[in-house]
């Protein structure tokens, strides 16, 4: 018999994977409320929920860049930072934060470019710009859900730059899920590494420009080098796990399925 | 509540990352250890290659060839470890499936040119039932690896002159690729599919023709689906998530195309 720990454990990793309603298969509200919040909270920061804040337009994203305290997250654009109900992905209680006066500047700037860029590449894509302690951490989601033909899919670009190294370090992922009469699901994850030319020396606007340049760059060669691989695999991988007939060309003959053995075989000598 | 549950755990299988199977059903039967049976019935798992103790040849396990702790080679018909109490086919019925696993042999040798099959038949209290299974794993060239399973579960009865078959066909897909460029690709799932049929049978043996022609069918109609499927609906979403041309281009483009048609008409006129 599994132990309530086992159970939240169960519970918390479907949760991850699949938010579903979970409540039947434990048949234990009370202690599901209890353990599984911390599942649900890693599950948004982690996939890039995006919540609607009461006095904010558009919609904003919760990561854990910018989790300030267990249950508060920060809007770097407007910088106020509110609760979220992890459960219902909702937020409440906003109310103003205090910026890092250091490397605001430079954000704001980083900001209104990537705002550009994101409108540009992904056609309903929220993202964030955040900068804290030398660090500049850009969040792109796009979420597109189509329940009426059966899938759904999910883009992440999160991208930081370490202002006192110019490094600057990226993960793409992308997740589409297929489910009409079946279940299929592409997930896909890239990381990378470089380093921008341009340094603290160089104007905001100039940096700015390097950066976003460079991650335009980067992923425009990810999606390709994605398009280049389902190529293959359809050509190369999956022809060559079932053939669409037989070498023969046509269609097995049933009625003497028996005997085509020995013919293969005197074929064969 | 135990009839909820399982409805609830199927529904869930179909949401969870098709990539984690194996591991996801192990989770539901440690929480819900009274649908074991119900579970293992229900939910199609990654097809796994057993060696026949007796002729040396490759089978394919699953619950269908499964009695306690033990697997029935279709080859010699006997249970590895050794079973005391086991259940086998009737004498008639195990005739046919010795044929039927040399006729399916040669199906997967002009189709897939490799992999391993195995067929296995039961007695029902009217007419008889069977699985035909098939599993091919890709040679992994070009860093891309790719497995095909496929699971054919039919119902077999038998009316006058005629018989009636009810066929559930699943093939689970898996496609993995890892490469500099593009990082991790798992692109995996399954798809289900179902098809009933009347066949004359003058003969026992017209069974194996009439079931192989279904199954051939089925897969040349599944084959076709999955190739949709993996490599049309998933990439066209990933596309549709980033787009790799610049959407603010793309407008401008179409506004100067619809501004030229609307010269060209006006001129018309």
């Amino acid at each position: 018999m599994a132990t309530s720990e086992d159970k939240i454990k169960i519970a918390s990793s479907f949760l991850k994977a699949a938010p579903p309603d979970v409540r039947v298969l434990v048949g234990d509200d009370e202690l599901l409320e209890g353990g599984i919040l911390a599942a649900l909270e890693e599950y948004n920061t982690e996939e890039l929920a995006t919540v609607e804040v009461p006095g904010i337009d558009g919609k904003v994203i919760v990561s854990k860049t910018g989790q300030v305290d267990a249950d508060r997250f920060l809007d770097p654009k407007t910088s106020q930072v509110f609760s979220v109900d992890h459960f219902r992905q909702t937020a409440s209680e906003p109310e103003a934060h205090e910026r890092d006066e250091e490397i605001e500047e430079l954000r704001n700037t980083i900001e209104a470019d990537t705002e550009i860029y994101s409108a540009d590449r992904y056609a309903e894509g929220v993202s964030a710009v955040y900068g804290s302690k030398g660090v500049i951490t850009i969040a792109i989601v796009h979420n597109r859900y189509s329940p009426s033909n059966f899938w759904n899919g999910r883009w992440r670009s999160v991208w930081t730059l370490d202002t006192a190294t110019s490094e600057v370090k990226g993960t793409l992922k992308c997740k589409v899920h297929y489910y009409e009469d079946g279940n299929v699901q592409l997930e896909t994850s890239k990381d990378i590494v470089d380093k921008l030319s341009k340094n603290a020396e160089h104007p905001h606007k100039v940096v700015s420009k390097a950066l976003i340049d460079l991650i335009s760059a980067a992923e425009t060669k990810y999606q390709t080098a994605l398009n280049e691989s389902y190529h293959e695999l359809a050509e190369n991988t999956f022809n060559g796990l079932r053939r669409a007939l037989p070498y023969t060309r046509t269609k097995i003959d049933w009625s003497k399925i028996l005997t085509y053995r020995i013919g293969a075989e005197l074929a064969a000598k | 509540m135990s009839e909820q549950q399982l409805d609830c755990a199927l529904d869930l299988m179909r949401r969870l990352p098709p990539q984690n199977t194996e591991e996801n059903l192990a989770s539901l039967v440690t929480l819900l250890p009274d649908l074991t049976e119900d579970l293992l019935n229900s939910i199609d798992q990654p097809l796994k290659v057993q060696t026949c103790d007796k002729t040396g040849k490759e089978y394919l396990i699953c619950e269908y060839n499964r009695d306690s702790n033990s697997y029935r080679s279709p080859w010699s018909n006997e249970f590895s470890p050794a079973l005391a109490d086991a259940t086998y086919p009737s004498s008639k019925l195990r005739k046919l499936e010795v044929s039927a696993n040399e006729a399916f042999d040669t199906y997967r040798d002009l189709y897939f040119e490799g992999g391993v099959s195995s067929v296995y038949f039961w007695d029902m209290d009217v007419g008889f039932a069977g699985v035909v299974l098939m599993k091919k794993v890709g040679d992994g060239a070009r860093r891309m690896k790719g497995a095909w399973d496929s699971i054919h579960v039919f119902e077999a009865q038998e009316k006058g002159r005629n018989a009636h078959y009810k066929l559930t066909s699943t093939v689970m897909l898996y496609m993995v690729t890892n490469k500099p460029d593009l990082g991790n690709l798992n692109l995996s799932g399954s798809m289900t599919r179902q098809a009933e049929q009347d066949f004359i049978v003058d003969d026992p043996s017209m069974h194996i023709a009439n079931i192989g022609r279904m199954v051939e069918e089925m897969e040349i109609k599944m084959r076709h689906l999955l190739r949709d499927v993996y490599f049309g609906k998933t990439k066209d979403t990933v596309n549709d998530l980033r787009s790799i041309d610049s959407l603010t281009e793309t407008r401008k483009q179409q506004a100067i195309q619809k501004e030229i048609m609307a010269k060209l008409q006006e001129r018309q006129r």
